[in-house]
Formats: structure tokens, C-alpha cells, sequence
């Protein structure tokens, strides 16, 4: 018997009207299971840039990785084909499946092409040449946008840093009613397993983040280091729906994996994910709806920056950076319009140095002690008191303490991205493919 | 790791034949990724606004699903709505 190992690559089996690509990734780890598929990993849940503008929601591939009896093999298209079309929703148009098979080690073209995903636009005519190319099979429906996705899963086998998500889902019937996710339970869950976990509760707004608000199938999603931590987690929450079904995912989720570029202000192109350091040039205006904007210099080029209102405290640390602050921002590209420039969306912030702050006051008379006031433009000072005038006095700069410290700034965790690497897990690392997996990982 | 633009092809990193930039977002391109006729790169090609292919999308239209950039699409409760699809439902 010759097994074969097999990368099966999804994207875009979702609408904001309902479904959800890893939700379909269960249904199809179900069917490949009866055809006997022994899993080489855990589903791959790859976070793709966040900053393009077709995607659903977290614009998340999955890729399915197993070894396979050669011969079966051919079934595995046609089998995904069959639970694809009854799975999809047609009435949405802006769903564009595509599904890819790669057998064998991952072609080293897909790595290069799922590393560009992450930070940039790919167009679907790059996707379609390298599926030709590769002479790889695939499906695709509606404008074949789904290929980008399901390619730069099968290209990123997550080798470096990766966190796991155990999802739990309902009945694609019950869609429309609520989730009912007790919010004592996450805390509690929370409280208990601490750093093992992440970005699930936002503790500022005291807010739990498991719970999606979309008529998709998740109940909920934990986040956490490792497979066992995360199905353990599970075992403590409480929800008014039942499970119907659940996975866990290997992921690229709080790995910051998308901000792995430096980028020159002159360089930046829109929709890219990218790092830019320069100083704050203009002082921060908070402008109709609560957003925050400023401008940053590196030399050469200016650029518009924008804090938005739903980041909450974050926006108070963009208030606070004056003139001559220097900064590394991590960036999302918003293109430019009839009303503005190309804008640089704030998500993370890294304060390099701070200016001296300092106020400016009236010199103090040498006879009276009392402050002086302007004797007019270009006259120097005078006092009130005792009549004193001093042409050539200047006002005085008073050093002003800093509210700030320099150092690594991130909006709370309900504004953040899939991908941003949360504060609880910087200097944290979880390298390599795992050998093997646990017994239960999914169910059914 | 610093990004150098004009060394390869920003889409499929090909070094091969004369880079050009695209004209809407800059990006250096190979003749296969660029739409010579146009000037734009093939990401600009499927990424600008339906309605007026000037400026690049922001988002896409929740009722037919295209793109459309801020100007040509109006954003209520966290759904896009195109001004085309806009219209015909008024």
C-alpha cells in the first residue's frame, strides 16, 4: 500500500449571510476520515493580510493535510466537489470557492506565493498561473478569487511560531438564533488556564471575544498554545446552543505574521501590511467620529495616519505623541479617494524615542518676581506691578513631564486583527510541526 | 526585513524583462502582471472601483458583491451598499 501525502487547500466557502470555511473544513475532515485519511496535522487555519478589501471576515484559508492510499487519491476533488455544492449559498455573489490539491512535499512556488498573501494583494490571474503552472487540480467558482486563498494555505505549512483555535460549531440550521455563550464561563475559563490562552476576553471592556456575532455556524473560538490547552478550555463554557460539532486548528493567529516588512513611506502601496518608522510630524486632531489623525515624516515623505474610534484607550496614546516623536507604527495601506490620500491604519504602535516636551511662559521680573506680560509685538516684556520693561526678554521653556514611556503600544483586544501578536504572547514562540497529534482533535 | 521595490516584479517576484510602474498604486511590475494598455498592474486591474475605476476599492458591495471604492459605495450598520444597487432598490 503507497500513501501519498496530500495538501488540500480552501478558501472562501463563506458570505457574511452565513457558512464559514472551517466550518465546511470539518465536514470535509468527517468525509476524508471514511475514506481513510490518516491526518499529518491539525487543519491549518491561515490568516491572510487583513487589509483586503473582498474579504469576508478575517480572511482565513484552511488547508487539510493527510496521507492517503495512492489510489484514493483521485476521489478526493470530486468527494470535496459534492459536499461543496451543498454546502454553498448561491443567493450570495461575492462567494468565490476554490479548493486545490498539492500531493507531495509543498511546492516551493505555493511558499513564496502564501508569504506575499500575507502582507499584500495577489491578483486571482497570478493564482491562475500558478495552478497552471504547477499542473495543480483544482475547483473554482465564480470569479475564482478562491484560489488565491486555498494556495497560500497549502503554501504556509506553519513551520515557525503558530497558536491553535478550538472551534465549536452549531447546526447550520440554527443559525439564526443566539449563541447564548455564558460570559461568567469565559472568565472563568480565562482566569483558570491564564497565559496558556489568548484574545479571548477583553478585560478593559470587560467583554468576552469567543463569541462571533454573524449568522455563520461557530458558537465560539478559544485561542490558546496548545491543542490540549485550548480543548480543555472548551470543557468550561457554557452556551444556551449545543455543539454540534467541533476541530481544532493550528493557526497563524496572534503571530503577527503579516508584519514582517519595513517599508519606506515613499514604498507604500495600498492594502499592504507593513511596519514604517519615522517622527510624528504634525500633533494629533481628533476629527468627526472619534478617529484620531496625524502625520509622520521619515525625510522625504509625509503620511497620513489614522487611529480609529472603535481602539479605544489606544487612541489616548495617539493624542499624546507631539512633533519630533519617533515612532514605528504597524500599518494597514487604506487606498486613497476623491477625499483623501493613501492612510496608514494604525494597528500597533512602538514608541523609539520621545521628544522633549517643554511650555512656553512669560520670563519672570528680576525686581518683583511676578510674571511679565508682553509689552507687544516685538517689544519685549513689561511688569504690571512695578513698571519694568526688558525689550530683549524672550518667553522662557519650562521641560514638561511626559505621560508616555517609550515602548510597544497595541489597541485592546477587541480591536485587534486575527494576526496581531497580543502582548501575551511577544516573547512567546511555539516552533516546528508537530510530531503527532492528540487522540481527539475533532469531533465528529 | 526592509522592502526594496524595482528589484523584482512586486507580483511574481519575476526579475526577468523591464519593470514598469503601475500608475495608480506605484507597484514595480514585469509585462506579465501589468496591463500595458492601461498602465496598472493586474492587482490594481481587479481592485479598482467598478463604478469609476479611478480610485481603488474599499470594500465590496454586500448585495452584488463588487467592488467599490469610498466615494461609490455608502457604509450602513457595517454593510456596503454600492450607489448602483442603491439606486435600483429606491
Amino acid at each position: 500500500m503507497t500513501m501519498t501525502a496530500v495538501h488540500l487547500g480552501m478558501d472562501d466557502i463563506d458570505s457574511p449571510r452565513g457558512g464559514c470555511t472551517t466550518h465546511f473544513a470539518s465536514l470535509l475532515v468527517e468525509e476524508l476520515t471514511e475514506l481513510g485519511a490518516s491526518w499529518l496535522d491539525y487543519p491549518n487555519l491561515i490568516r491572510l493580510n487583513p487589509n483586503i478589501p473582498y474579504r469576508t471576515r478575517g480572511n482565513g484559508a484552511v488547508t487539510l493535510r493527510f496521507e492517503l492510499e495512492a489510489s484514493d487519491v483521485d476521489q478526493v476533488l470530486p468527494r470535496s466537489n459534492l459536499l461543496l455544492k451543498k454546502y454553498l449559498k448561491e443567493d450570495y455573489p461575492n462567494t468565490n470557492p476554490g479548493m486545490v490539491i498539492a500531493t507531495g512535499d509543498v511546492p516551493v512556488d505555493l511558499l513564496g506565493f502564501s508569504k506575499l498573501a500575507l502582507w499584500r494583494t495577489v491578483p486571482v490571474a497570478l493564482a491562475r498561473r500558478l495552478v497552471a503552472r504547477l499542473a495543480l487540480p483544482y475547483i473554482a467558482i465564480g470569479n475564482r478569487r478562491g484560489l488565491i486563498g486555498a494556495l497560500s494555505a497549502i503554501g504556509n505549512p506553519l513551520r515557525q511560531d503558530h497558536t491553535y483555535e478550538y472551534i465549536a460549531y452549531r447546526s447550520i440550521e440554527l443559525t439564526s438564533r443566539e449563541r447564548g455563550v455564558d460570559v461568567d464561563s469565559v472568565f472563568k475559563m480565562n482566569q483558570k488556564y491564564g497565559n496558556r490562552l489568548f484574545s479571548n476576553i477583553d478585560g478593559s471592556a470587560q467583554k468576552i471575544l469567543i463569541e462571533p456575532h454573524g449568522p455563520d455556524p461557530v458558537i465560539y473560538g478559544i485561542r490558546g498554545e496548545t491543542p490540549l490547552d485550548v480543548i480543555k478550555a472548551a470543557d468550561l463554557i457554557q452556551s444556551k446552543q449545543d455543539k454540534e460539532r467541533w476541530m481544532v486548528f493550528r493557526t497563524n493567529q496572534g503571530t503577527g505574521a503579516h508584519l514582517v516588512h519595513r517599508v519606506r513611506l515613499s514604498d507604500i502601496r495600498p492594502y499592504m501590511a507593513a511596519v514604517v518608522e519615522g517622527e510624528v510630524a504634525t500633533k494629533s486632531k481628533i476629527i468627526e467620529g472619534g478617529h484620531v489623525i496625524f502625520k509622520i515624516t521619515d525625510g522625504p515623505t509625509n503620511a497620513e495616519c489614522a487611529v480609529y474610534e472603535p481602539t479605544g484607550e489606544f487612541r489616548e496614546i495617539a493624542t499624546m505623541l507631539i512633533e519630533g516623536d519617533k515612532v514605528s507604527l504597524d500599518v494597514g495601506v487604506r487606498p486613497a479617494s476623491r477625499m483623501h490620500g493613501l492612510t496608514l491604519n494604525v494597528e500597533g504602535l512602538r514608541i523609539l524615542q520621545l521628544t522633549d516636551e517643554v511650555i512656553l511662559v512669560n520670563p519672570i521680573c528680576p525686581h518683583c518676581l511676578k510674571r511679565m506680560k508682553s509689552a507687544g509685538k516685538e517689544k519685549g516684556f513689561k511688569c504690571i506691578k512695578c513698571g519694568f520693561k526688558d525689550p530683549q526678554a524672550k518667553k522662557t521653556e519650562i521641560p514638561v513631564e511626559r505621560q508616555l514611556k517609550a515602548g510597544r503600544y497595541l489597541p485592546p483586544p477587541r480591536a485587534q486583527r486575527h494576526l496581531t501578536r497580543p502582548m501575551n504572547r511577544m516573547d512567546r514562540r511555539n516552533n516546528g510541526i508537530p510530531n503527532n497529534l492528540v487522540d481527539e482533535w475533532h469531533d465528529p | 526585513m526592509l522592502f526594496k521595490p524595482g528589484e523584482s516584479c512586486e507580483i511574481c517576484d519575476s526579475r526577468e524583462g523591464v519593470l514598469e510602474q503601475c500608475s495608480m498604486c506605484g507597484a514595480y511590475c514585469c509585462e506579465n502582471c501589468r496591463d500595458d494598455k492601461e498602465k496598472i498592474c493586474l492587482t490594481c486591474q481587479e481592485a479598482r472601483c467598478f463604478i469609476c475605476a479611478e480610485y481603488l476599492a474599499s470594500r465590496a458591495c454586500d448585495r452584488c458583491g463588487r467592488l467599490v471604492c469610498e466615494d461609490h459605495g455608502v457604509k450602513v450598520n457595517e454593510v456596503t451598499v454600492c450607489n448602483l444597487c442603491r439606486a435600483n432598490e429606491t
